[in-house]
């Protein structure tokens, strides 16, 4: 039998293969599938219950992702995801109520934050519990605010001597209840007016004698402070090269806090293609009390990262997407923008990335290099190994 | 509080109007494979989308009972705030839900 040609194909085949030629090349991503890391784990990877500890004795990035509710173990890898020892967690899920969030602040230590609480745990290696105290004395440093503090957005920040979770303004200390002589609607007003204005972080110093907390970055959006606008409390936390930075949606810059003060040191403007990253939410009205001001199909920031040995940072932006965008497709699975910047924060490329491959919210920043989450969508992404691909920078 | 969501589940199934009945149908059908004859008396859809104490009451509440028959059990968690034992495996009445297939139906 002679070589089978194109005159052999039915003509229909021949149609598809024409096309299947026609169509224009795969786009060029930064990302490099070839260099991933990986992390055996049978559990979703959640920001909350996972990160990066730096432990500067061993000079390197451990990373952790713990299950709170199937296999209750925290699983610590090294930065190149072998997986070093599992801390079992049942010990402290059996003494805290529920966990808001944990993370490493030693390599033998885990801080465990307990739910609409201000209690927390230390745990051990072995999963002993060590310690249970409590953050009330300190959550009303000044009459008139009560804070509560979290780590869920993204996770507890650690530099291994203190720990940076996000801070909720409650209201007053001593009066927290909603004054009757108001309605809803201006009460509501008031809170998002006034809590613009309030802290947004909180630095935990662990102490057995009583931990102490130093509330700062207050009063640091200062666009929202006009008329009442939907303000949302939490902002994103991440340390990068021994440097705090920032970030939500609702704000076109990244802020990078001094770790000691917790006062700005600088205001960084982000642009994705020709547009701030962020929403700008409206003044809140009777009509718009429900929605939110519609943040979720708005651009913001996904993430934050760091590469060592080319001193760029990496900010991953989520892309704006129709309003009636299905629910499942209109969060992380949109299109967003790698953005590089360089030491001076000074923008030097913007990568357009198609939504569902990566999950843009989950940037890793070990020693060898920024990798950002494979997605694998269903129960696979679920059960399967957690990979990721290193972003190539210039 | 449990005994409510039960019940909202099964009423929501069995109260769909016309168009809404005859895309269940054909989602039972085309999607879980049941034969007319096969079709479920309820279905219970187990998701992480409530509060997270009600949804894992819920699941608790669910987990012993999956193999109850003319009953079809949707997972939709990750378990993110539900322990997955029990709802790790698919069965016969026991399905994964995961590109929230059954909830579009509603849209």
């Amino acid at each position: 039998m002679g070589p089978i040609t194109e005159n052999h194909l039915p003509r229909g085949l021949k149609l598809l293969l024409i096309l299947a030629a026609c169509r224009g090349p795969e786009p060029q991503i930064p990302i490099d599938p070839t260099r991933s890391l990986t992390l055996q784990t049978d559990w979703k990877f959640t920001s909350p219950f996972s990160g990066l500890f730096y432990d500067y004795y061993r000079n390197e990035n451990l990373i952790f992702s713990g299950d709170l509710r199937t296999n209750l173990i925290l699983r610590v890898f090294n930065h190149a995801g072998d997986s070093q020892y599992d801390i079992p967690l049942k010990a402290v899920l059996d003494t805290l109520e529920d966990i808001n969030s944990c993370a490493l602040f030693a390599p033998d230590s885990l801080f465990v934050m307990e739910v609409h609480s201000p209690r927390y745990a230390i745990v051990d290696k072995q999963g002993r519990v060590c310690r249970v105290s409590s953050l009330a004395h300190a959550l009303c440093p000044e009459p008139g605010n009560r804070y509560e503090v979290s780590g869920y957005s993204n996770g507890i920040a650690s530099n291994g001597r203190s720990l940076f979770m996000s801070a909720a303004w409650w209201g007053d200390c001593d009066n927290t209840g909603w004054d009757p002589s108001i309605s809803r609607f201006q009460y509501i007003q008031r809170y998002h007016l006034e809590g613009a204005r309030k802290c947004r972080i909180a630095k935990i110093k662990l102490d057995p004698d009583g931990s102490k907390v130093h509330f700062g970055g207050c009063n640091i959006l200062p666009h929202l402070t006009d008329v009442p606008r939907f303000s949302y409390s939490g902002m994103e936390r991440v340390l990068l090269n021994g440097k705090l930075f920032l970030f939500s949606p609702v704000a076109p810059y990244i802020l990078q806090l001094d770790t000691g003060t917790l006062n700005v040191v600088h205001r960084i403007p982000i642009d994705f293609l020709n547009g701030p990253a962020a929403f700008f939410p409206p003044p809140i009205t009777e009509e718009n009390l429900q929605n939110g001001g519609d943040l979720v199909s708005k651009p913001s920031i996904a993430g934050l990262a760091y590469d060592t040995s080319s001193g760029y940072y990496v900010v991953a932006v989520l892309h704006e997407v129709p309003i009636d965008t299905p629910e499942g497709e209109n969060h992380l699975d949109r299109p967003w923008s790698l953005i590089v910047l360089d030491q001076t924060f000074t923008k030097v490329a913007e990568h357009i990335i198609p939504g569902k491959l990566y999950r843009p919210n989950h940037l890793l920043s070990t020693t060898a290099g920024v990798y950002v989450h494979r997605n694998i969508p269903g129960r696979a992404g679920v059960v399967g190994p957690k990979t990721f691909h290193r972003i190539i920078l210039p | 509080m449990m005994r409510k969501v039960i019940i909202w589940s099964v009423f929501a199934v069995s109260c769909v109007p016309g168009s809404q009945d005859a895309r269940l149908s054909r989602y039972l059908q085309e999607q879980i494979g049941l034969t007319e004859r096969q079709f479920p008396k309820a279905i219970v859809v187990v998701s992480e989308d409530g509060c997270p104490h009600c949804d894992r009451a819920f699941a608790d509440l669910v987990r012993p009972r999956t193999s109850l028959r003319d009953c079809l059990f949707l997972i939709r968690i990750d378990g993110t705030t539900v322990d997955l034992h029990g709802f790790m495996v698919e069965t016969q009445n026991v399905r994964f839900d995961d590109d929230r297939s059954f909830k579009k139906l509603a849209s």
